[in-house]
């Protein structure tokens, strides 16, 4: 599955020029753009200035306003324990955001080496790596997550963890048949002829035109990671008090849902804006393509 | 543009070598079985020369270039001597081998497109061969590829440099691949099927262009087709493979007059010519074979219309017949004129009057 995958990837992106009549559709994709980075820069923003900008002690409990809805003091509302959703929303954007970095990093880090070293020795070597991801890939890998985290023990970095162990065989995979596919292509044999040693043709040719299937994946996988977390987070098995990220949030607020909604929207929305916002700036800096032929 | 000022650095500080196979099979490798797929090839170019390799399709002629460029499949095996101005490749300790081979050797293809990387620059693709093994620097590999790409007659060689591969058309793509093919300035060039993918005035720039190089930088250059007519026009001296074995030789221009082997002649007759209209055009029954599955004897008797039972037995050698190299034993029999002229080809007495 995953060699015709990769394939319909770079097929996609090499051969879908941009409309002649997208004038319409550039200004809007540039607009859409703009505005991902806003969010993206505010969200990053918020993680790093956190105790600047947040109005409230996150922790800070107020026992007798359990789920209030925005108020003048409280403008996102308050949680079951009275505690300030924004403050707690911007607090929560650094674990939000390291979370699925690590997992990102670490299934690059496992993935792109095992994938590139089956995709390159085949035979016996190929076969134990893809084994050793077919066994892992197996389980469903949220269950995978939480068999992990119900051994270690509940923490975010066993969360984390846990995440990226079943996000480097989707990695590895995805670089091997990447792999397979552009180095039988002729370009490759033409380097050989070249007489380009081995690891010139890896790192300057081969690699780079698998980059774009790289990094669009990442960001893919960046936003299943985030998810990934938050839901270990919903069923209490990610960050834990005082620890704060969104997908935690949503699990406390949950039970409130009906007096105050303020406690699950407002994570899930921050949830979502990241996903979409990254996705769209993925999908440009990938198109650079079409900006190019603007240039000239 | 600018008067063609590299050559003279390339072409006098550099006399040419020649090539030659002797006797070269190669075998590929299929699980533990080593198939042939060229057989005993004897083949010479010398400098400045272009000899032609004809042939059908799985008749050997890519293997041919592969065995001489050393881009075999894993696990290929070659016999017999690769000789590069005296020099035995496969001689050669590996290193050094795929070290001659890469910097005397270019090799140009029938889809320039698909042996670019699409990701660069038409500059990485024409100065990274010169950085990587004439160790120049970057703006002296620049200046170098821009002259290179002058001489291959790109007009605009500095746009050219900073485009990428699928902004320039097929024809301009295959100078592209020519020039990069010259870079690091090899004296043997392989033309496998290069101007076949091009258009027929796109392909008479690019042969006539190969002619130039040829000649004024003493390259030798293997010009492969299956197009007989071009290889005639093109080349001084022409063979005609089947079945993985070079079945006849003749010089430029002699091919069409004089075929010798029975399988050159009935591919002639097989060709549509404008001064005769036909029903059919003549056939060679049966299905080409690849050296792999040929028969035992000659590879061709099975759909040969002169078989004797010899043919099926022993593999005739190449023997010279009428300033040809012919490889059948009834080469010396004049098979064209027992031939009783298959319909398209011309009447005897035609034939006769163009001869003389």
């Amino acid at each position: 599955m995953s060699a015709v995958a990769s394939e319909m990837l770079v097929f996609e992106h090499e051969s879908v020029p941009r409309t002649a009549g997208g004038r319409w559709e550039g200004l809007f994709q540039k607009i859409v753009v703009v505005i991902s980075a806003v969010i993206l820069l505010v969200i990053v923003c918020c993680a790093v200035f956190a105790p600047w900008l947040a109005p409230h002690n996150p922790n800070t409990i107020h026992l007798l306003d359990p789920y209030v809805g925005p108020s003048r003091g409280f403008p996102f509302g308050q949680d079951s324990a009275g505690r300030d959703i924004l403050s707690r929303l911007i607090y929560g954007a650094r674990l939000s955001l390291l979370g699925p970095t690590i997992v990102v990093a670490i299934a690059l880090v496992g993935g792109v080496p095992l994938g590139f070293l089956a995709a390159y020795r085949g035979g016996f070597t190929d076969g134990i790596v893809s084994r050793l991801f077919d066994v892992i890939f197996a389980f469903p890998p949220l269950l995978l997550a939480v068999v992990i985290v119900a051994t270690f023990g509940a923490s975010f970095m066993t969360a984390v963890l846990a995440v990226a162990v079943t996000y480097i065989p989707l990695m590895g995979r995805l670089v091997r048949s990447a792999a397979l596919v552009e180095r039988s292509k002729p370009y490759v044999e033409e380097c050989r002829l070249q007489g380009y040693g081995a690891w010139r043709v890896l790192f300057v040719h081969v690699v780079p035109n698998i980059g774009r299937i790289l990094i669009s994946q990442t960001t893919l996988y960046f936003a299943y990671g985030l998810l990934d977390l938050s839901a270990l987070s919903f069923l209490g098995l990610g960050a834990q008090p005082p620890q704060i990220d969104w997908g935690g949030m949503l699990e406390n607020a949950n039970q409130g849902v009906f007096q105050s909604a303020s406690g699950v929207v407002f994570p899930a929305v921050a949830i979502v804006l990241l996903v979409v916002s990254l996705n769209f700036i993925a999908d440009w800096a990938l198109d650079f393509r079409s900006r190019r032929s603007e240039q000239r | 543009m600018t008067p063609v000022a590299v050559d003279s650095s390339n072409t006098t500080e550099r006399t040419g070598l020649s090539l030659s196979l002797e006797g070269v099979t190669t075998y590929l490798r299929f699980g533990r079985e080593l198939k042939s797929v060229i057989s005993r090839v004897d083949l010479r170019i010398e400098p400045g020369e272009i000899v032609g390799l004809v042939g059908e399709s799985g008749s050997g002629k890519s293997m041919t270039a592969r065995t001489i460029a050393g881009v075999l499949p894993r696990g290929a095996v070659t016999e017999g001597a690769l000789l590069l101005g005296g020099e035995n490749l496969l001689e050669m300790p590996r290193r050094r081998r795929r070290d001659v081979q890469a910097k005397e050797i270019g090799v140009i293809f029938q889809d320039p497109r698909a042996y670019i990387d699409p990701l660069w620059r038409v500059e990485v693709h024409m100065t990274e061969a010169m950085r990587v093994h004439l160790g120049l620097s970057r703006s002296e590999a620049r200046a170098r590829a821009i002259e290179l790409l002058d001489s291959v007659g790109i007009d605009q060689p500095e746009r050219r440099m900073r485009q990428f591969p699928d902004e320039l058309s097929g024809g301009m793509l295959q100078r592209v691949m020519i020039a990069g093919a010259l870079a690091v300035g090899p004296s043997v060039l392989l033309a496998d099927e290069a101007t076949t993918a091009l258009d027929v005035t796109t392909q008479a720039e690019i042969v006539k262009l190969l002619g130039d190089l040829s000649s004024r930088r003493g390259l030798s250059v293997l010009f492969i087709t299956h197009d007989l007519a071009l290889a005639d026009l093109v080349c001084s001296r022409v063979c005609v493979m089947y079945a993985g074995r070079i079945v006849e030789m003749r010089e430029g221009r002699q091919i069409f007059e004089n075929p010798m082997h029975p399988y050159t002649i009935d591919l002639l007759a097989a060709r549509p010519t404008i001064q005769h209209r036909v029903e059919r055009l003549p056939v060679i029954k049966g299905v080409p074979t690849s050296a792999m599955d040929a028969p035992s004897g000659c590879p061709f008797h099975p759909r040969c219309r002169f078989v004797l039972d010899e043919c099926r037995e022993a593999v005739p050698a190449l023997m010279p017949v009428r300033g040809g190299l012919v490889r059948c034993f009834r080469a010396n029999e004049e098979l064209r004129a027992q031939s009783g002229s298959p319909k398209g080809t011309l009447p005897d007495g035609e034939d006769d009057a163009l001869e003389s």
